[in-house]
C-alpha cells in the first residue's frame, strides 16, 4: 500500500514538473536563426567593400613568406581576385557556411588555391595555407576584417581596398626585383640593414621562391641568423614580424629609387637597407660544410652582371661560358676541382689541393695546376693555356684564386642541399649563386 | 494489483503528456532553392536528374581525407571533365546494359578534387571509392581534353592522364558490379601469388606472372577490376599488344616461350571468364564496350 502512495505521489510531481514549457532563452532567436543570421552578416561584411579587400597572407610563416591578394567578394558567390606576383585576374566560387561558426570557404580553384596546392612549395604539402577561414572580428571603423584559418588558426587580415589598390598591386613585383637583383644595375652583393641605435648591421639574402629572407648579424660578439618571412607592399616590403635588436624593432621598408635603397618607415626609427661592400656577420662552419671533404658538388649558374661581363668572350672559338662548378669531394675519389664550364660541355678545371679557410665563412680557391679533360680542347696544358693565358684568362684566374678568397653567404642553412652565394672579396660586385 | 497500477499510469500519462499544442514555429529545415550557377545546372541536367547522382566540385573538407593537402578543381574544368566522363564511362554502359542498369549501379555521389592526392611515400592516389556509394576523383586540374595544339609528346602525356582517370572510374564501377553478383570462383584459381607487397612488382613483372598490372596482384577482386578497366580503356589493339608483348627470359637470356605462353594464357583465361560474366550477369558485351570507348578516345586524340 505504501508503494502505491509513493507511485501516485511521484506521478503527480512528475506531471507538474516535467512538462514545464516556460523556458526562457537568453536570445531572441533560435540557435538556427542565429546561425543563419551570423552567416548572413559575415557575407554582408565580405561583400560590403566596393573595391574588395587587400590581404598579405602568410600561408606558413615558419617556412614561407607572404603573398598579397585583392579579393573582391560578389553577392552571387563569386570572388574576383588578383595577386602580387604577376598581373593575372582570376575568379573563383566562394561560400559562407556555418560549420560550428561562420566559415568563409574558397570553393573552387584559383590563385588563392595555390596556397594549398600540394604541387607548389613542398611536394605533397604545398605552402601550408588553408581554404577555410573563420570570422574573428571587424575593426571599429569597419575597414579591417580579422579572419583566422579554420585548422591552424593563423590570422588572415583583410584591409578594405581603395580605387588605387589594384594599380598599386602591380608595384609589388618591382620591389621583388630589387631584392632578387633581377634587372638590377651592378651593385655590391651585401644588402645590409643599418639602424640608428643598433651595434651592427644585418645582412639579408632573399629567397624569391619562398619569399623568405635569411638574416645574419653579430650580436654581442655572437653570430646570429634567422629566417624572416617577407611580403611586398606597393612602397617596398615588410617583415612578417619586427626584427628587434637593442630594444629597437624594425619591420617596414620603403624603396628610394634615387638612392637604390629601402628606408625604414617604422615610427621613430631611422635606418635603411643598402647594397654595401662589407659583410659584418660571420657564419660558423660554412667552409667545412660546403667545401669540406664530406661536402658535395654544386653548380653556380646565376652569375652577377659584372662577373658575367668578365667571363664573356673568354673563349674565341665561339663556346660560351655557362657556369662555375665546384667538386670538393674526397681527393681519393677524384681530384677536387673548381671548374669553368662552357656550353659545348667542356670545362677548364682548376686542381685544388684543399679548399683553404681564411675564416669560418671565407674560402680560398688555391690552385697551381689544372686537371685535364679526356677530350680536346682542354685535354692538355697547351689547350688550357690558349684560353687562360690571355689577358681575360689571367684576370679571371687571379679573381678565382685570390688570396682574399670568397665569402660564403647561404640562402638558408640546411642539413643537406644548402644553396649559397659565393662573393668575391676582391670585388663584392662579383658573385655567383650555387645550388 | 499490477493491472490496476498499469491502468492508472496509462490514464495518467494520457492526460498529462498531451495537454498542450506547442507552436513549433518556422521550420528549421532550409527548403529554399539554392542559387545555381551554370555548372550546377549542367550537373542537374546530366547527372542528378537522369541518374540521381550528386556531384560535388566545391571544396568540402568533410568529404576528403583531412590529413591530405588538396585543392578543389577549377570551375572551368568541371563541365569538360564530367562531359567526357559521361562519354567514356556512363553512356557506353547505358548503351550496353541499359539505362536502368546504370541508374541502379552508378555511385550516387561523386567528389571532384583538383590536385594530386599524395601519399607520404610520394605516390599518388588516383581515386577512392567507398562501398559503391561515393567516388572521389583527383587530378582534375591536370587533365585537359583540348589536345589540338599539342605536339605528339604532350598529346601522349595528356592521353595517359585521361586514360588513367577514367580507368579509375571503370575500376571502381567494376567493384560495384562484382560486389553485387560475384564473378565465378574459377577466376580466383587461375593465378596464385596474390600479395600485399604488390607495389614491389612492376606492371611488366606482374604480366609475366599472369596479372595485367602490379596492383592486380593485391587480391582476386582487384585483379578482376584491373582486368576489366584495363581491357575497356586499352582498345582492342592496345589490349592484344599488352598481352602479346609479354616477354620472359630464361637464365641464358633467351626467350622462354613456354613461360610466356603460360602467362598469356592466364590473362586470356581471365578475359574469357570476365567477358562471360559481364554478358551473362549484366548483359554487357565488353568487346562492344571496348570498341565504343576506343572510338571516343580516338576522337579526343584527334585521330
Amino acid at each position: 500500500m505504501k508503494k502505491i502512495n509513493l507511485y501516485i505521489t511521484s506521478l503527480i510531481l512528475l506531471a507538474f514538473t516535467a512538462c514545464n514549457n516556460d523556458f526562457e532563452s537568453e536570445f531572441d532567436l533560435s540557435p538556427d536563426e542565429r546561425a543563419s543570421e551570423a552567416v548572413k552578416e559575415f557575407k554582408e561584411v565580405l561583400t560590403s567593400s566596393e573595391y574588395g579587400w587587400l590581404t598579405h597572407y602568410y600561408p606558413n610563416p615558419n617556412k614561407f613568406g607572404g603573398y598579397t591578394y585583392i579579393l573582391n567578394f560578389g553577392e552571387t558567390g563569386t570572388v574576383s581576385m588578383n595577386w602580387d606576383l604577376y598581373d593575372y585576374p582570376d575568379q573563383a566560387e566562394y561560400s559562407v557556411k556555418m560549420i560550428e561558426e561562420p566559415i568563409l570557404i574558397f570553393d573552387t580553384y584559383s590563385k588563392f588555391s595555390k596556397m594549398t596546392d600540394p604541387e607548389i612549395g613542398e611536394l605533397g604539402k604545398g605552402y601550408g595555407g588553408e581554404l577555410e577561414f573563420s570570422f574573428v572580428r571587424q575593426s571599429a571603423d569597419g575597414d579591417t576584417l580579422y579572419l583566422a584559418e579554420r585548422v591552424n588558426e593563423d590570422p588572415m587580415v583583410l584591409v578594405k581596398a581603395t580605387a588605387e589598390t589594384s594599380a598599386q598591386l602591380r608595384e609589388y613585383a618591382k620591389h621583388a626585383e630589387h631584392l632578387t637583383r633581377r634587372n638590377e644595375s651592378v651593385v655590391p652583393f651585401y644588402f645590409n640593414l643599418s639602424v640608428d641605435g643598433w651595434d651592427s648591421s644585418v645582412n639579408m639574402v632573399f629567397d624569391e621562391n619562398r619569399s623568405i629572407a635569411f638574416l645574419s648579424y653579430m650580436l654581442a660578439g655572437e653570430s646570429k641568423r634567422e629566417l624572416m618571412p617577407v611580403n611586398f607592399t606597393h612602397e617596398g616590403f615588410e617583415f612578417h614580424h619586427p626584427l628587434v635588436l637593442n630594444g629597437i624593432g624594425v619591420r617596414s621598408f620603403k624603396y628610394d629609387a634615387s638612392k637604390n635603397q629601402f628606408d625604414i618607415t617604422d615610427v621613430d626609427v631611422t635606418g635603411a637597407f643598402k647594397y654595401e661592400t662589407i659583410y659584418t656577420a660571420e657564419l660558423d662552419g660554412m667552409v667545412t660544410k660546403l667545401f669540406g671533404p664530406k661536402s658535395f658538388d654544386s653548380s653556380g649558374k646565376y652569375i652577377s652582371p659584372k662577373l658575367l661581363s668578365l667571363m664573356s668572350g673568354l673563349r674565341i672559338d665561339g663556346a660560351s661560358f655557362k657556369s662555375f662548378d665546384v667538386d670538393p669531394y674526397l681527393k681519393s675519389w677524384a681530384p677536387k676541382t673548381f671548374e669553368i664550364f662552357f656550353d659545348d660541355w667542356t670545362a677548364i678545371k682548376f686542381a685544388i689541393d684543399d679548399f683553404e679557410q681564411v675564416s669560418e665563412d671565407i674560402v680560398v680557391i688555391k690552385s697551381t695546376e689544372y686537371v685535364f679533360e679526356w677530350s680536346p680542347p682542354f685535354d692538355n696544358q697547351e689547350g688550357i693555356d690558349a684560353v687562360m693565358n690571355t689577358e681575360k684568362g689571367v684576370a679571371i684566374r687571379a679573381l678565382i684564386t685570390s688570396v682574399k678568397g670568397w665569402t660564403i653567404v647561404p640562402v638558408e642553412i640546411k642539413e643537406f642541399g644548402t644553396d649559397y652565394y659565393l662573393v668575391s672579396n676582391e670585388d663584392p660586385e662579383m658573385y655567383v649563386f650555387f645550388e | 494489483m499490477k493491472k490496476i497500477l498499469f491502468l492508472f499510469f496509462s490514464i495518467a500519462i494520457l492526460f498529462t503528456s498531451c495537454t498542450k499544442e506547442d507552436d513549433l514555429g518556422k521550420s528549421l529545415i532550409d527548403t529554399s532553392t539554392p542559387e545555381l550557377n551554370d555548372v550546377d545546372e549542367w550537373i542537374r541536367e546530366n547527372y542528378t536528374y537522369p541518374f540521381n547522382v550528386e556531384v560535388k566540385y566545391r571544396w568540402d573538407n568533410s568529404e576528403v581525407d583531412n590529413s591530405k593537402i588538396l585543392t578543389p578543381p577549377a570551375k572551368a574544368d568541371v563541365i569538360p571533365f564530367l562531359d567526357k566522363m559521361k562519354n567514356i564511362w556512363i553512356d557506353p554502359y547505358v548503351n550496353a546494359g541499359g539505362i536502368d542498369f546504370m541508374k541502379r549501379f552508378i555511385p550516387k555521389q561523386m567528389v571532384l578534387v583538383g590536385s594530386h592526392n599524395y601519399n607520404d611515400n610520394g605516390s599518388i592516389v588516383l581515386g577512392q571509392a567507398e562501398g559503391g556509394r561515393k567516388v572521389t576523383l583527383f587530378d582534375l586540374n591536370y587533365i585537359t581534353f583540348d589536345l589540338s595544339e599539342m605536339d605528339s609528346y604532350h598529346k601522349r602525356k595528356a592521353m595517359e592522364a585521361i586514360v588513367q582517370v577514367f580507368k579509375t572510374m571503370h575500376h571502381e564501377f567494376g567493384h560495384i558490379l562484382h560486389q553485387t553478383v560475384a564473378y565465378p570462383i574459377e577466376y580466383k584459381k587461375i593465378c596464385t601469388g596474390y600479395t600485399s607487397n604488390w607495389m614491389n612488382f612492376s606492371d611488366m613483372d606482374a604480366k609475366r606472372l599472369g596479372f595485367i598490372t602490379g596492383y592486380s596482384m593485391l587480391n582476386p577482386d582487384e585483379d578482376f577490376v584491373e582486368m576489366l578497366s584495363t581491357f575497356i580503356m586499352s582498345g582492342n589493339e592496345g589490349w592484344n599488344k599488352l598481352i602479346d608483348d609479354i616477354y620472359i627470359y630464361d637464365e641464358n637470356w633467351k626467350y622462354d616461350t613456354a613461360a610466356e605462353n603460360i602467362a598469356k594464357a592466364k590473362i586470356r583465361q581471365k578475359e574469357k571468364i570476365m567477358a562471360d560474366y559481364m554478358l551473362q550477369v549484366w548483359n554487357v558485351n565488353i568487346y562492344e564496350l571496348q570498341a565504343e570507348i576506343e572510338g571516343i578516345l580516338a576522337e579526343i586524340k584527334g585521330e
